[in-house]
């Protein structure tokens, strides 16, 4: 579990911080983190991480956005990515599963209780 | 038959074809004074009646439409073929409900609900049908504002709660040392997060009461140097941090107001136009009265004079900041509407603050609106009646 390498993308700090610092110090993942779209998308072609946690909303270019710019990137296009998102709706829920995201994660969420999250959508339990 | 019979059938016939009138009155009557749109078509879809509401809504007179085919006079384009086979169908089974769109004669697309009733002659024969119609294109607009508003402020709640939730967990979890710089840090994060939400809820609750037109204003005279002084004051520490010049041009009017409100609305201005600016540049404040008497003075004396009754006072904040996007004008003032701060590393708002000042001038009587280039900066500004206005 410990070579396990994260790209957080998220314009909140706070949200950033607390995310990064929960799955450095209880999941042992080295995490990367981009504040925007253009950022996140620099890192990721650059860093090769093995797996995208993106928040939904972000000023300029949303999730989804970002998500499709992945997707039509050969570099990018194999990393699993998951959505981080404060909408509550089941409707956009599962609007974003039908983009072809690996998984959806609704804010707020326990420290521990995303780590398993993302642990069962990117089967990173063996 | 004798006479007095005979004559007993024509009075009574007489009466028949009077009350027969008298109730196709009423009916019509009824019909051309409702608030819904009334159709009838023959089983083609010939337009055999409209009511004086639909036309209204619809821009057509009763000559334009009147023997026109229903579906090619109304039906947009990409419906046609859908909405006639509805109404074969409608025919058939008879049912009642459906919403469809109507091509206006301007183009405009309106949205209607529909009841309908298949009417039939003695032999059973579907004849005709009459719609009654309701337009919810308003209706389904607020609808969709208030969804998007619902998940915006879903979204706002959720962004702090999520930081305090996961800054807790994490601090419950024993993972972390309580005394590390980590748990420190975690714990700063959870306080800020907590203020923000405090700040949202708050500035939630004072839009609400501020739009709920139960608010009494309490009006009292103001001065609006005294008011620009205080709000400068306030600025000017955060200013000086942002190595930002403030620069102010009062004038001792007189006017009516909530120095409270009037307060919060400059400091908000201020904020804002700090927030938006970068450092080494000029924000300047100031405030001149609309609609004065060539001859007259600004003090006191005139304060009860007719002319002061129309008399605006204006404030100005001008800023050398990033500027508005055209495009993004006309949301300024909603709810949420932030500009992206992110280019000058300051720190967000709560999205309400240009709503609650749109809120509490419209409460005064006055108007607020903005001027902005791209780039070059941005001049706020907003009027308030020197005279109180009555509520």
């Amino acid at each position: 579990m410990i070579n396990k390498r994260i790209l957080l993308i998220e314009d909140e700090d706070g949200i950033r911080e607390i995310v990064q610092i929960c799955l450095e110090t209880v999941a042992g993942w080295e995490v990367l983190t981009a504040v925007s779209g253009s950022e996140g998308l620099a890192t990721a072609e650059a860093l090769q991480p093995d797996a995208i946690l993106l928040d939904v909303v972000m000023p300029g270019m949303d999730g989804p956005t970002i998500f499709q710019r992945l997707q039509a990137n050969t570099v990018t296009q194999h990393i699993p990515t998951i959505f981080l998102t404060a909408k509550a709706k089941k409707s956009e829920l599962e609007q974003f599963i039908e983009l072809g995201v690996s998984g959806v994660i609704a804010k707020p969420i326990k420290a521990q209780d995303l780590i398993d999250r993302i642990r069962d959508i990117l089967d990173w339990r063996n | 038959m004798n006479l007095s019979s005979i004559g007993n059938n024509i009075t009574d016939r007489k009466q028949i074809e009077a009350a027969l009138y008298e109730a196709e009155l009423r009916w019509h009557t009824l019909l051309d004074n409702i608030p819904l749109a009334v159709i009838g078509l023959d089983r083609n879809g010939k337009i055999e009646y409209v009511n004086a509401f639909f036309l209204e809504l619809v821009g057509y007179t009763q000559a334009e439409v009147f023997g026109k085919d229903w579906f090619k006079t109304f039906i947009p384009q990409y419906q046609k073929k859908h909405a006639y086979s509805s109404f074969k169908e409608m025919l058939l089974r008879k049912f009642t409900y459906y919403q469809n769109l109507i091509l206006t004669k301007s183009g405009e697309e309106k949205k209607f609900v529909w009841k309908n009733l298949v009417l039939r002659d003695l032999q059973g024969e579907n004849i005709s049908v009459l719609s009654i119609g309701e337009d919810i294109t308003e209706r389904q607009m607020l609808e969709q504002r208030k969804d998007e508003s619902t998940s915006v402020l879903c979204h706002e709640l959720r962004t702090p709660l999520t930081s305090i939730h996961g800054a807790l967990s994490l601090l419950a979890s024993g993972l972390l040392n309580f005394q590390s710089d980590k748990a420190q840090r975690v714990i700063k994060i959870a306080e800020e997060s907590t203020e923000r939400l405090a700040r949202l809820v708050n500035d939630l609750l004072e839009l609400e009461r501020l739009e709920s037109g139960k608010l009494d204003l309490l009006k009292q005279p103001c001065n609006a140097a005294d008011l620009m002084m205080q709000a400068f004051s306030m600025m000017q520490v955060m200013a000086n941090q942002a190595g930002i010049t403030l620069s102010i041009s009062t004038q001792a009017i007189q006017f009516e107001a909530n120095p409270d409100q009037i307060f919060q609305v400059l400091t908000n201005l201020l904020s804002n136009a700090i927030k938006f600016s970068p450092s080494n540049s000029t924000i300047w404040l100031t405030v001149e009265l609309l609609g004065e008497p060539s001859s007259g003075s600004r003090d006191d004396k005139h304060h009860s004079s007719p002319v002061a009754d129309k008399q605006q006072i204006l404030f100005k904040v001008e800023d050398q900041g990033c500027g508005i996007p055209a495009n993004k004008m006309g949301s300024i003032f909603e709810r949420f509407y932030q500009i992206e701060a992110a280019d000058f590393g300051k720190k967000r708002g709560t999205g309400l603050g240009l709503a609650i000042c749109r809120s509490i001038v419209q409460l005064h009587g006055g108007q607020i609106w903005v001027e902005s280039t791209l780039g070059k900066g941005s001049i706020f500004y907003f009027t308030l009646p020197r005279r109180a206005v009555k509520q």
